[in-house]
């Protein structure tokens, strides 16, 4: 069993349990400065994701500009943070998964980043978003995120 | 390593007198790809930096070491814990030999006969024996064993590399915490461990007694780290700094910090991490990565401090660095592009991107001068 596999099947337990530990501050959000607006109609194709940055300020005074995707699919309009949670490599959409080119873990759009597999260990870092009128509307990031980038 | 830095030597001697270095020693030099994507080892003809054929190896290759003379190339794959022998003249693999899980980079003695390859789970580097076919010894480490080199000329220290099992410490805790519960991470003897203890340092090993002989503070754990080939200085990515750091060997210090000057908006704002590093053929640059930023940095390793000389976009994720042994091309992993950028080292410009297949993940990269039939 190598490396990812046993992230992935060896941990997969965690993906429910422990895993939300370390993800302590899910529900917590840190506002972007200006949210960002998608037009729904740029997503009426499914599975044709929408790249997009998100601007927020930590802590420190610093501005951070974080990289997310939005995307159309069965479980409806969804907005992901693209930051693999492991490294900070930026996830793609592979087929109906999201992929990290750096290691390899797998998340799913249709559970708003669930953790599949891999050394990520944990879901993509939630972003806080809505549908208003024509538009995904993302306003804010979870915080645990703030500690990677200081 | 290092086989075409010795043929890089024979270049610089050979092409400082009237006849190329080629027209003395007839070579082929390869560009062996690990794609960690895939179970493919992938060949590129450093002559046309065209691809020119595919290798099936094992599951998640991941370190390449070859040979001084260029006649064999190992491949370490990940995911079924394994090492290919390759014979790089035709490019076939000829062994393989299970050493057990996670298996990751590698660097093998300037006389072919020692490995060394790192078990990343273990806390474990092993030192495999080419002609007997066995692991004649382990070398015990703190984090999780990834990065090893020699210096080219002076093979005898090894430096180990670990890393850990996250960039940030209380990720690690939590991915060791489960795998301890897993059964998961072992020790060199296979024994189970209770407990996971991060690593921040490079060990140097003695590749006489194979035995681990000192440790090199760096601050955070090292990530991939190249020697300079007279053997007086590493230079190392860190987790936690967007640069690296230079070491002077003889003293087993960190001499200077060198951090990656944010000139953009874009730059300052969005995340990087440093991630691969080289040194050019003829000792004369440092090159490393910006990832997340998709630079790669050239910086003069004549003077010290280093002095900046080059910021080269590569437009996509840099991830691994080699050089082709006259020093023309540097060769860029993108692994997130499934591509090879093709650097001018001269000039400091991309000049082509070699793509690969999709998903094939590249990373580990080694330019080979292998000899002719």
């Amino acid at each position: 069993m190598d490396r990812r596999a046993f992230l992935a099947g060896g941990c997969a337990v965690i993906a429910n349990g422990a895993h939300s530990a370390a993800a302590s501050a899910d529900g917590e959000f840190l506002t972007l400065k200006t949210p960002v607006e998608i037009p729904l109609n740029s997503l009426a194709q499914g599975w044709l994701p929408v790249p997009f940055k998100a601007r927020f300020t930590k802590s420190d005074g610093n501005d951070s500009v974080i990289p997310g995707l939005a995307v159309l699919t069965p479980a409806g309009a969804k907005a992901i943070c693209t930051y693999c949670p492991h490294e900070l490599c930026v996830i793609k959409l592979d087929g109906q998964n999201l992929r990290c080119p750096c290691h390899f873990s797998l998340f799913d759009p249709q559970r708003d980043g669930a953790w599949i597999s891999g050394p990520a260990l944990r879901r993509t870092y939630r972003l806080r978003y809505e549908v208003r009128a024509s538009d995904l509307v993302v306003t804010g990031v979870e915080a645990d995120l703030e500690r990677r980038l200081l | 390593m290092n086989g075409a830095r010795f043929i890089g030597a024979l270049c610089a001697i050979c092409l400082s007198g009237s006849q190329p270095c080629w027209s003395a020693a007839p070579t082929t030099m390869k560009l062996y790809v690990a794609g960690t994507g895939g179970n493919e080892v992938y060949v590129i003809d450093v002559s046309t930096n065209t691809l020119t054929k595919t290798l099936t190896v094992g599951k998640q290759p991941h370190g390449i070491a070859a040979t001084t003379d260029g006649r064999w190339v190992w491949i370490a794959t990940e995911g079924d814990g394994k090492i290919h022998k390759i014979d790089a003249v035709h490019d076939v693999v000829t062994d393989n030999y299970e050493l057990g899980p996670y298996q990751q980079e590698m660097e093998i003695t300037n006389d072919g006969r020692r490995l060394y390859t790192g078990r990343f789970m273990d806390g474990c580097y092993d030192v495999f024996d080419t002609i007997k076919g066995k692991v004649i010894a382990h070398l015990p480490v703190d984090g999780s064993p990834h990065n090893v080199v020699k210096a080219a000329n002076d093979d005898r220290f090894m430096y180990l590399a670990p890393m850990n099992l996250s960039p940030t410490g209380a990720d690690s805790a939590v991915a060791a915490k489960y795998a301890i519960a897993r059964g998961i991470l072992r020790d060199c003897d296979g024994k189970l461990k209770t407990a996971y203890v991060t690593n921040d340092k490079i060990y140097v090993a003695d590749t006489r007694t194979n035995a681990i002989i000192g440790t090199i503070p760096v601050g955070n754990a090292p990530r991939p780290i190249v020697a300079s080939d007279d053997g007086k200085r590493l230079y190392a990515d860190i987790d936690g700094f967007l640069g690296f750091v230079v070491i002077d060997i003889p003293t087993r210090k960190v001499i200077e910090r060198v951090k990656f000057p944010l000139v953009t908006d874009d730059e300052r704002t969005t995340f990087s991490r440093a991630h691969g590093i080289g040194i050019t053929p003829d000792q004369k640059e440092v090159w490393t990565n910006s990832v997340n930023h998709g630079v790669v940095y050239a910086y003069d390793r004549t003077v010290e401090p280093v002095r900046l000389i080059a910021r080269i976009p590569v437009g996509a994720s840099p991830y691994w660095i080699a050089f082709s042994p006259d020093g023309r091309f540097g060769y860029i992993a993108l692994a997130e592009a499934d591509a090879i950028a093709v650097i001018d080292v001269a000039t400091h410009t991309l000049i082509k991107t070699i793509a690969l297949p999709k998903n094939s993940g590249p990373k580990t990269i080694q330019v080979v001068a292998v000899p002719a039939e």
